[in-house]
């Protein structure tokens, strides 16, 4: 999947300014930035649901997107099993009844499968929206800060699943968290203003806060120095 | 479970729309009661008329007019929530994932609504057994207005739903919705081409073309009417979805 040129701008502001990025096929991409960078708003429009002012968003292949948006939505006046089938059903999922029981049992919701998610707690929210992401059986997961408000014991569900999915798919992960998905990332981004200001593969060398701050300072200092050369002018 | 089956259970499992259908009903029965009792007696003094109404202008056309106006209040809920709802739940990017089509989400809506008429069909199949136990009724006639309800609540049901495309908050668009048909039934008051004699903007009414129908005429522009303005509104509807991926 590539992205060229791409902007967005929503109630005459920029919220996403001439990306360019490439995003590999297998693996896991890991978004970082502060509130307003525009992570969730590239995520939608990874998704398909956000459409673009200019630009070009490539897909190589007829590649099928879901999306785990923060906070996490679901249909109030359908049961947690009945919210796992329309997604399913959604997206064309083969044996959708198998796939939906063995899901509810891997993210331990059998408990609650028969409660409206209106009426679903927090962590039996957060589980319900992992395992939506999983039975949509998509090639590209897109998720928007997953770790929020999650339990030890589902993390580490969600961080052996990661691993199990990035051997075969494109994983795309905003997050603020950062020390816990280091470990499972493979490229990184960094975001500022609308802007990519850092993209690289992840060489574990040094942490996300480090890339994040390098990349926050390179940043001000090209942006300070155009600016203070531009005033010199 | 695909977007139809969802959306009939997001639709059926409300308590508003029970409790709407069963206020519905009372006061069509009680209206009906009505309207028979008044038949009943005024029948003695029909006996002197040269040429005395018929049971179905003198019953069935007022009460399938009367369903008609009912079903305005029912409509503007279902249809006046069907995509404001989505969104101010915000789970509207379920069914925009993907860049698929708001046509197929409009399509599947649209679908829903018209279990609705279900109910337009029970009261109507109810008021039928109930008039031809008392006298013999004009079955082309009853047929003809049969179909003109149903395309007019068609029309009502794809009107409702631009309507709700273009709101954030469902009551929003329930009270707009509700607004908007009252207005365009007033359109085609009967006092409106009294006042100001033969009044085109009548011609815009649904309730002009239904009443037609209820003549037992099956004019090809009513059918015009309802059937492209469904199509055209529906279509808005979708165009409308359509433009909510530029604000995401």
């Amino acid at each position: 999947m590539n992205l060229k040129q791409v902007n967005l701008t929503r109630s005459g502001q920029k919220i996403l300014n001439d990306l360019n990025l490439d995003i590999p096929e297998r693996g896991v991409m890991v978004l970082l930035g502060a509130n307003g960078a525009g992570k969730s708003t590239l995520l939608n429009v990874l998704a398909g649901i956000s459409d673009i002012d200019s630009g070009e968003i490539i897909l190589k292949q007829a590649r099928h997107r879901f999306l785990m948006p923060e906070p996490a939505v679901f249909y109030p006046q359908l049961t947690v099993e009945e919210q796992l089938r329309f997604i399913a059903t959604i997206n064309h999922v083969n044996a959708a009844n198998d796939e939906v029981k063995r899901l509810l049992d891997l993210w331990q919701l059998m408990p609650v499968k028969q409660q409206l998610t209106q009426h679903l707690s927090l962590g039996f929210r957060q589980r319900l929206s992992l395992a939506q992401l999983e039975v949509s059986q998509a090639d590209v997961l897109l998720m928007d800060e997953p770790l929020n408000g999650m339990d030890p014991e589902v993390l580490k569900i969600f961080k052996t699943q990661v691993k199990h999915w990035k051997s075969t798919k494109t994983i795309v992960m905003a997050t603020h968290i950062m020390h816990e998905v280091q470990e499972l990332a493979d490229w990184v981004v960094v975001m500022w203003q609308g802007n990519i200001i850092h993209s690289a593969a992840y060489q574990q060398e040094l942490d996300f806060y480090q890339i994040y701050q390098h990349a926050i300072d390179q940043h001000h200092k090209t942006f300070v120095g155009t600016g203070s050369k531009n005033s010199e002018n | 479970m695909n977007i139809l089956q969802k959306d009939f259970k997001t639709l059926w499992r409300s308590s508003v729309i029970w409790l709407v259908l069963a206020l519905l009903s009372f006061v069509l029965a009680w209206l009906f009661w009505q309207m028979l009792d008044r038949y009943i007696t005024l029948q003695g003094s029909f006996a002197s008329l040269a040429n005395p109404p018929t049971i179905t202008q003198a019953m069935w056309t007022p009460f399938v007019l009367m369903l008609a106006k009912l079903m305005m209040l029912m409509i503007a809920m279902t249809a006046g929530t069907s995509v404001a709802q989505e969104r101010s739940q915000k789970t509207l990017w379920y069914l925009l994932i993907n860049n698929s089509s708001p046509m197929h989400v409009i399509g599947a809506k649209f679908k829903v609504q018209l279990t609705l008429l279900l109910f337009v069909g029970i009261e109507l199949l109810l008021v039928f057994a109930l008039l031809t136990v008392g006298g013999e009724l004009n079955n082309l006639k009853v047929l003809i207005s049969l179909i003109g309800l149903c395309l007019y609540c068609c029309w009502l049901m794809s009107l409702g739903m631009w309507i709700s495309s273009q709101c954030q908050s469902p009551a929003t668009a329930v009270l707009l919705s509700l607004l908007v048909f009252v207005l365009v039934w007033m359109l085609g008051g009967q006092t409106v081409n009294q006042e100001y004699g033969l009044n085109w903007l009548s011609l815009f009414s649904p309730a002009h073309h239904l009443q037609w129908f209820c003549e037992g005429q099956l004019a090809v522009s009513s059918l015009l009417y309802f059937i492209g303005g469904s199509v055209i509104f529906l279509r808005f509807s979708a165009l409308q979805i359509k433009q909510l991926r530029k604000l995401w």
